[in-house]
């Protein structure tokens, strides 16, 4: 008997490779069907925040929000328009694996004098419009100017820019972690630095013109980049996970 | 001593002085990594500790010996008279030039958008990261493409017409200065890399610029020989990477490539030489830094930043970051050092840690590697787009400016299983490095195997280290 097996042993082997290799390609075959997910922007909050799936399969995300605006798959770069409660589809193509971040852009006008999310504002695509949330005198050299975060603000990022020279611009991320801080932020050889930076809410944020220029603080982007503001003012609320097969 | 704290306080002062407030993330473009699943971790912690002690048997049995000395060796003299090889070789050293200026000057005339610049991409993703790569499995080309000392060559054989500068300068090359400045330059560097507004691309023309003045001045007053050799912390640090490699490259007084060696791989690691303690320090901030770079990723790093940020900011955080840990890894290889000094009774703990330092390389390269491998292979594509549009001008020159990333272009569990074979194959080549060290260093065989103990046990640590930043999710992007 023993003889038997260890003569055939290359011909099972080869056999179970085989059937292993069939039942995969079985397996892979169910799974390259459609699959779909339901998935909601709940307070600028993705649900689930994770949207777990597998590569070589087509997926349908269904999307419910309850703000209008876009939803951003990075990586793949598929961006889909949401409206309020209404129900929109978008279909995947999984053809890459990874872990990419999911944004969403909020395009709802004066949100942040709505109270409907509880005690948190929303900040809109219209208060990261120019001069919107602040704005400050022309500042000379060593003056400075302060904002004050609002202590209710949800996770979200304000822009603003430098109204004497367009180009120059930074964003405040506001993120619900840390504790309230002051932050400054200097102007010199022609650049913010930081030109980036996180806070938390009711944190104030201080600019101190350390140049000789004479420069103006205002709230967004500026005029003439509209078009682009997408990529600067929307928020990672998830990721999309990939797996590989 | 008192010389030694001395010079930490000065490099601590310096590195103090250049710390703005600034809160960028190192480098630029999302990494869609995935995290190696515990699997994967376990079965790579595992070999490695299996691997280690094979590894430990083998080099029990005194009969065996390692036959890693055999080379094949291009004499580049010979052949200089050849044309093609001349031709082929002002190639390179012309594109190597001229990548470098139109990386310096994209980033004063172009776009300040890092993606639409050709400079962020070529010096982040191609340079530092991809030729990073490259160094340790092909060796020290660096030497020949240095753009700096190409040019430096070239100003004083054919416009000063005193050929003699580059071997020696207008000085000798201060033994006092040791190899502080490659440790104050490596910190200021990793500090610009990860804390730093390094994507920004006039900033890193402006660094760029100014890094080229003082490396063409330094090598006018010490001579280019001794200041690349010494001085330089990109000529050292590839010198260090390029040692892994299957080629060495010979150059002589003149910086001119005499031949070109082909050897095993990791092997000339043997031949690094760590002539003072400091030097030692330089190469611990490395590997430090590397995984730093990595730890900076992990999800633990991003709660010490939510800990400390509002009390001390950001750039702050990352700049204790940048210290703390090759200061940790300094501790513990001075403990090992100090243990192995104990157990052995033959050496000092100085003469330990120089001899045995470079043996780490290999795991820190591994990581290197594997953590930048799908990074190179995606991130890297932002380089098509810009060869055509360099200043974000709106140009096509070869038709790539439209150019979309090929995100599917390396498979994670490709990445997982290359990642996990090249760290431990890393780790392999440590132990073997390490034991030729240790039968280079101590009398006796035995005693040579007893040391490899507690060094061993910083190996596995070192890896499995490694092995879990890889294993973490990315945070930061």
């Amino acid at each position: 008997m023993s003889s038997i097996i260890k003569n055939k042993l290359p011909i099972i082997i080869l056999l179970l490779t085989f059937i292993s290799c069939a039942s995969d390609n079985s397996l892979n075959k169910i799974s390259e069907q459609e699959s779909s997910i339901n998935i909601e922007i709940r307070n600028m909050q993705l649900i689930p925040e994770n949207i777990k799936t597998v590569e070589k399969s087509q997926l349908t995300i269904n999307i419910k929000s309850d703000t209008n605006g876009s939803i951003h798959f990075h990586g793949y770069d598929l961006e889909s328009i949401v409206n309020k409660d209404e129900l929109s589809v978008l279909k995947m193509n999984l053809s890459a694996t990874g872990s990419f971040p999911v944004a969403f852009h909020s395009s709802e006008s004066s949100s942040k004098h709505d109270t409907h999310y509880s005690d948190s504002i929303n900040l809109s695509a219209d208060d990261n419009e120019h001069g919107q949330l602040f704005e400050s005198e022309i500042l000379m050299s060593s003056q400075t100017y302060s904002y004050k975060i609002p202590a209710n603000l949800s996770a979200q990022t304000i822009l603003f820019h430098d109204h004497m020279s367009h180009d120059l611009t930074g964003e405040i991320m506001v993120i619900n972690k840390g504790n309230i801080s002051e932050i400054k932020i200097y102007f010199e050889n022609n650049t913010f630095s930081p030109s980036e930076i996180i806070a938390a809410p009711g944190s104030t944020v201080t600019w101190v013109n350390k140049s000789q220029e004479q420069i103006k603080i205002v709230s967004g982007a500026p005029p003439g980049i509209e078009n682009n503001k997408h990529v600067h003012d929307e928020i990672i609320i998830g990721k999309l996970i990939v797996n590989p097969r | 001593m008192n010389k030694l704290i001395f010079s930490i306080v000065i490099t601590l002062i310096t590195a103090w002085v250049f710390i703005p407030e600034k809160i960028y993330a190192h480098g630029f473009g999302e990494r869609y990594d995935l995290p190696i699943p515990l699997s994967f971790f376990l079965i790579g912690g595992s070999l490695t500790i299996i691997f280690s002690f094979l590894l430990l048997l083998v080099f029990l049995n005194q009969k065996h010996q390692l036959r890693l000395n055999k080379s094949y060796i291009f004499r580049i003299d010979k052949r200089s008279q050849n044309y093609l090889f001349l031709f082929t070789r002002n190639i390179v050293i012309f594109f190597s030039v001229f990548l470098f200026i139109l990386s310096i000057v994209s980033g004063y005339i172009g776009s300040n958008n890092p993606v639409d610049n050709f400079s962020s991409p070529f010096i982040w993703i191609i340079w530092w990261v991809g030729f990073g790569i490259i160094t340790p499995i092909l060796g020290d080309f660096w030497k020949i493409l240095n753009p700096i000392k190409i040019i430096y060559v070239f100003i004083v054989t054919n416009i000063l017409n005193k050929p003699k500068l580059i071997n020696k300068g207008r000085y000798e090359y201060p033994k006092s200065l040791d190899v502080w400045p490659i440790i104050i330059s490596f910190i200021l560097f990793a500090w610009f890399e990860n804390v730093g507004n390094g994507s920004n691309p006039l900033t890193l023309s402006i660094i760029m610029t100014s890094y080229t003045v003082l490396s063409l001045l330094f090598m006018y007053l010490f001579g280019a020989k001794q200041w690349l050799e010494k001085g330089d912390v990109f000529s050292v640090y590839y010198h260090i990477m390029g040692s892994f490699g299957i080629f060495k490259i010979t150059q002589n007084d003149n910086l001119k490539t005499t031949k070109v060696k082909l050897r095993f791989p990791v092997i000339g690691l043997t031949e690094l030489k760590t002539p003072t303690i400091l030097f030692v320090i330089f190469h611990v901030i490395l590997l430090g830094t590397i995984s730093f770079d990595g730890l900076s990723e992990t999800r633990l790093w991003t709660n010490i930043e939510i800990l400390l940020i509002p009390s001390i900011g950001k750039a702050l955080t990352e700049t204790l970051g940048i210290f703390f840990v090759p200061s940790l890894f300094f501790v513990l290889l001075w403990i090992v050092c100090k243990t192995v000094s104990i157990i052995t009774k033959e050496k000092s703990t100085e003469t330990i840690m120089t001899s045995f330092v470079f043996s780490l390389t290999p795991i820190a390269i591994a990581y290197h590697i594997a953590h930048y491998l799908s990074y190179i292979l995606i991130t890297g594509q932002l380089i098509i787009p810009v060869i055509s549009d360099p200043f974000g001008y709106g140009w096509n020159i070869f038709g790539t400016s439209n150019y979309t990333l090929n995100i599917g272009i390396i498979n994670a569990k490709n990445a997982w299983y290359s990642s996990v074979i090249i760290i431990i194959l890393g780790h392999i080549f440590s132990v073997i490095i390490s034991h030729v060290n240790a039968l280079k260093v101590f009398s006796e065989t035995s005693i040579a195997i007893k040391s490899q103990i507690p060094i061993l046990i910083l190996m596995i640590f070192y890896t499995a280290l490694s092995l879990w930043i890889i294993a973490q999710p990315i945070v930061n992007h």
